[in-house]
């Protein structure tokens, strides 16, 4: 009987210690995990000096040497549906103002810029990189009466327009699509949205930090593929995908957004990348005002 | 079932819950086959459309269990269908394959690159197409399509 107690006692014991093994295992990946997640961003960053000198266009601030000085962090949220709300909120404030407002995107497939296909079916064009020229007139109320999007490849090429406005100054077009819009579209509230559905397999990375004087909030995520991707406009299988989305934290503007593929040879390339552009603007054109007529 | 076993059991259920933790994502995943015949080789046709959180990808398949005459894709067609009925993506190709017993194709794309239009959000992105198995007296072609519906 001893002996069967015994027995039983060193086998529990062993698995018990095992089983703290493992805990610990687990835990210490976690860490590493977020340890080389926290890198990520840093290393986009200092790897494209396309990113920065787009940063600095985009932001037409005033350059300076790269700050080390640390944020306050405790006054940032760090969850990302806290994040994703003060942004729409922000940005709501500070572009739904009354007039118009001018809104460029501008989009750039690293890969194959120049390509673009034909819908056979409906003849509808779809390019590679492209430039999205938004026009939206606010009311006196803060509400967005029309909405004029003029899609152009980054020659000036015209593609596509795209008309909407709820009746009230414009003839109606659309106007199930305008009647609660907000700034969210435009601000890719709906990439942070798919994001948080994600949860922890989005593989997030949130950061604080100023940059060029303007204080940033980045959005990281990395898409890890169950199997390696091949696809022939890569020399090796794709890995993973690391996407960044670049906020200015007191406006809410989505500033810029860059995707890079990780690939199985160890390589990281610059997928695409887009940037957003708000201008101030005296007056609206003429041929803007008669498209709605 | 003694006290040891139920240990056990109860050790290897939290080690299978810590490594599912652990190990990767699920995302969102539409995968469909279709098994067919051509003259007495089996065949299968396999699409499947992936969705990640800024990527998807979309793959077409054909196999044979034996080597056939040509194993491909007569179209394949890959597209992303916006709530306003446009269409923010597609691409096709026509006639790849290769004789033998495999041929696979994928298409790897950001959703930010290829959006909607303003106030519009994606329906679905699609993967489908005819695959096509020649063998030494017929050739037979398999429809098949993944969707993952967005709305």
């Amino acid at each position: 009987m001893w002996k069967n107690q015994s027995k039983s006692m060193i086998v529990l014991l062993f698995l018990g210690l095992i089983l703290i093994l493992s805990i610990l295992l687990h835990y210490s990946m976690n860490q590493a995990k977020a340890k080389v997640v926290n890198i990520v961003p840093t290393q986009r960053i200092n790897l494209s000096t396309e990113t920065i000198n787009l940063m600095e266009d985009t932001l037409v601030a005033q350059i300076e040497p790269e700050t080390t000085a640390e944020p306050p962090q405790p006054l940032n949220p760090t969850d990302l549906l806290t994040i994703r709300n003060e942004l729409s909120r922000k940005s709501q404030e500070t572009f739904m103002q009354p007039g118009w407002l001018h809104i460029q995107i501008f989009v750039y497939d690293m890969v194959n810029p120049d390509e673009s296909v034909v819908v056979p079916e409906t003849g509808q064009v779809i390019a590679n990189s492209y430039m999205l020229d938004n026009w939206y007139f606010i009311t006196e109320e803060k509400k967005m009466a029309a909405m004029y999007s003029k899609k152009q490849m980054l020659d000036g090429t015209f593609i596509s327009l795209n008309l909407l406005s709820d009746g009230s100054i414009y003839p109606s077009s659309h106007p199930e699509l305008i009647e609660t819009a907000t700034m969210d579209w435009s601000m890719s509230m709906q990439t942070i949205d798919r994001i948080i559905s994600f949860g922890d397999e989005a593989n997030l990375t949130i950061n604080f930090e100023n940059r060029y004087g303007i204080d940033l909030v980045t959005i990281t995520t990395i898409d890890i593929f169950h199997e390696p991707i091949e696809d022939e406009d890569f020399s090796s299988p794709i890995v993973s995908y690391t996407g960044t989305l670049y906020y200015d934290w007191n406006t809410g503007q989505l500033l810029y957004d860059e995707g890079w593929v990780n690939l199985a040879d160890g390589s990281n390339l610059l997928m695409n990348k887009r940037e957003l552009k708000v201008l101030s603007e005296d007056q609206v054109s003429d041929e803007i005002l008669q498209s709605f007529n | 079932m003694n006290g040891i076993t139920k240990i056990l059991l109860f050790f290897l259920f939290i080690v299978s819950v810590l490594l599912v933790d652990y190990n990767l994502t699920n995302a969102s995943y539409a995968y469909e086959s279709t098994p067919g015949n051509v003259d007495g080789v089996t065949v299968t046709a396999l699409k499947t459309v992936s969705t990640y959180t800024r990527t998807w990808h979309a793959t077409a398949r054909s196999t044979a269990n034996s080597s056939i005459n040509w194993v491909g894709i007569s179209y394949w067609t890959v597209e992303q269908m916006c709530l306003d009925l446009t269409y923010s993506y597609w691409n096709q190709k026509t006639n790849q394959g290769n004789s033998g017993t495999y041929y696979q194709d994928s298409d790897f794309i950001s959703f930010d690159d290829y959006s909607c239009y303003p106030e519009t959000f994606v329906l679905y992105n699609s993967s489908k197409g005819n695959h096509e198995f020649v063998g030494p007296y017929s050739t037979i072609y398999i429809y098949e399509e993944a969707t993952i519906q967005n709305w």
